[in-house]
């Protein structure tokens, strides 16, 4: 069986604007099934490296292959849908017009999206048959946004590229896109999404792309990320808490009044967890680490 | 080229197109109308002879002598008829910038859709609208000479020519409209490049017969090849010459496609 390509892939990606460097040499490969998070301030590089990605503009120096053609090739692109940051639709059709536009740009010879596959699209995300009817220029920036994805959707695409998806959506739509994405990267679909809300990557993605003044910052999995990051456990003990055994089991002591402490944690929990079961517990909290911190620590390391 | 693409952009300029169309149909049928009044009373050369000496030189610069085909002729070239035409074509063929300054161009060609094709489809819309346009100006002009009797036989195959130098100028018309697009992010500066370069050569071409400096220049002007020689009745005994235009239109479609192919969006 011949090895599956890769969805994306740059090399030495490097894109100048006049003199001002919009991506250096970035070095990326995007695995089939991965939902990678592309991340970084504003300036970073995110919106350069899409539009890279989608021969939108050409790099200065590097290349990019979609499912290892070059990205010129309406082959690589017809398998790619996309959801732009700043979504322009064309406001003098309406939102059922717009969709079969977008529909009808693929390449000769190919059959046209199953029309139930939009239809699902249209309920999980509640469009209504009424709303596909109205003219773009009276929807909601909402219900566009809904259009939007449904057009970048509707093929079935092997390759969602996705920027702020959930721009203008209440929680409840925000949680059918979310169930989408998984779904996608169940069926073995690929998820490139970029977005500021680090709480939406942290449910979405399995692994996390930083950018920062057009470099590549970290690439790291999510569960890596967690891993590497200090937690903190609050204890409340029956008698005085056991400072000495607690310290000794390689935690660093942030608060201690009698009984209670307040431990923070960076490595193995096993010595911890001894030292727990020999002393009477009366309450514990361990949060889960905070994915915000991460990113801030992130953001502010030296680029590679 | 991409059928959705062009239904697309059909559906955006067909009102204005037609609302153009029908309005040349009518002024051609007029100009056979007037032509007729004109010459049961005090003829056609008596009413140039009427206007003062200025507006004689420039109109005769447009009908050397006064003609039932030379004035035929000018049904094409009437000020009204290019304004309208002309404006046609920039609103039509300025389309890649007016997708690229409202954002649409990048949803569409991150779709499996070449950007030759892209192009090819404002194109082929562009190209068919030039050809409606110089179609209905013909078929106006011969409704109307069917339907008064011309003072003189009017010759029809000069006629399909005259229309088809006007064709050729709407065509060269859209190739720097073209080009001017590809290269602009906004249709507002698209729109304002072309304006910039039809204006004056208009101006240049117009006036050119009153005036030596603007007369030596005036093969800078598209307008000076899209002149219908009908009966020979041009006034520098130079008809135009439309495969000027026709190798303009190769040469600046050629070159927006090479731009649009190799540029940033």
């Amino acid at each position: 069986m011949s090895p599956v390509p890769t969805p994306v892939q740059t090399r030495d990606l490097t894109k100048h604007y006049g003199e001002t460097v919009g991506l250096d040499g970035l070095d990326l490969v995007v695995e089939q099934g991965e939902v990678l998070g592309l991340l970084g301030p504003n300036g970073a590089g995110k919106t350069t490296t899409i539009r890279l990605v989608l021969d939108l503009i050409r790099p200065t120096r590097g290349e990019v292959l979609l499912f290892g053609l070059p990205v010129g090739d309406p082959a690589a692109r017809a398998r790619v849908g996309y959801l732009p940051g700043e979504l322009s639709l064309d406001e003098r059709l309406s939102g059922r017009g717009m969709l079969d536009l977008m529909d009808g740009l693929r390449a000769p010879g190919t059959p046209p999206a199953d029309s139930r596959r939009r239809a699902e699209l249209c309920e999980r995300l509640g469009l209504t048959a009424a709303d596909l009817a109205r003219r773009l220029r009276d929807d909601s920036r909402g219900t566009k946004q809904k259009i939007g994805l449904i057009a970048a959707w509707q093929h079935d695409p092997d390759l969602l590229i996705l920027d702020e998806p959930t721009t203008g959506l209440d929680p409840l739509v925000r949680e059918a896109i979310f169930e989408l994405m998984h779904e996608a990267c169940a069926a073995g679909r690929t998820i490139f999404h970029s977005s500021h809300v680090l709480s939406e990557v942290d449910r979405t993605c399995t692994r996390v792309v930083v950018l920062r003044d057009g470099r590549l910052v970290t690439s790291r999995s999510i569960d890596d990320l967690r891993a590497g990051l200090a937690r903190t456990m609050a204890v409340r003990f029956r008698d005085d808490a056991p400072i000495e055994a607690l310290v000794a089991a390689g935690t660093e002591l942030i608060e201690h009044d009698g009984a209670r402490v307040v431990l923070r944690i960076t490595g193995e929990l096993d010595a911890l967890l001894g030292v727990l079961a020999l002393h009477p517990v009366e309450h514990l909290a361990f949060p889960e680490p905070d994915l915000e911190d991460a990113f801030a620590e992130i953001y502010g390391a030296p680029s590679a | 080229m991409n059928a959705a693409l062009i239904r697309r952009q059909l559906r955006h300029v067909a009102p204005v197109t037609a609302a153009i169309a029908l309005g040349l149909l009518a002024f051609e049928i007029l100009i056979a109308h007037i032509i007729v009044a004109f010459d049961e009373g005090p003829g056609l050369q008596g009413v140039l002879d009427m206007l003062p000496e200025f507006l004689r030189d420039f109109a005769g610069g447009q009908i050397a002598n006064v003609s039932v085909p030379g004035l035929l002729a000018f049904g094409f070239q009437h000020p009204g008829v290019l304004f309208l035409s002309v404006a046609w074509v920039v609103f039509a063929a300025s389309g890649p910038a007016g997708d690229r300054d409202e954002g649409t161009l990048d949803l569409f060609l991150a779709r499996p859709v070449t950007r030759g094709r892209y192009l090819a489809s404002t194109l082929v819309l562009v190209v068919g609208g030039c050809l409606l346009l110089a179609g209905m100006a013909l078929v106006g002009l011969l409704v109307g000479t069917s339907m008064v009797e011309m003072p003189e036989p009017v010759d029809q195959a000069g006629l399909v020519d005259a229309a088809l130098s006007f064709g050729a100028l709407l065509l060269g018309v859209t190739g720097i409209v073209l080009l001017l697009a590809v290269t602009s992010r906004r249709r507002g500066t698209a729109v304002a490049r072309a304006a910039a370069v039809l204006v004056p050569t208009f101006l240049i071409e117009s006036f050119a017969p009153m005036s030596a400096p603007l007369s030596s220049i005036r093969w800078i002007s598209p307008f000076h090849y899209g002149r219908p020689a009908l009966g020979g009745v041009l006034v520098t005994g130079e008809p135009g010459s439309p495969w000027v235009l026709v190798a303009l239109f190769a040469t600046t479609t050629a070159a927006a496609f090479w731009a649009f192919r190799r540029r940033d969006l």
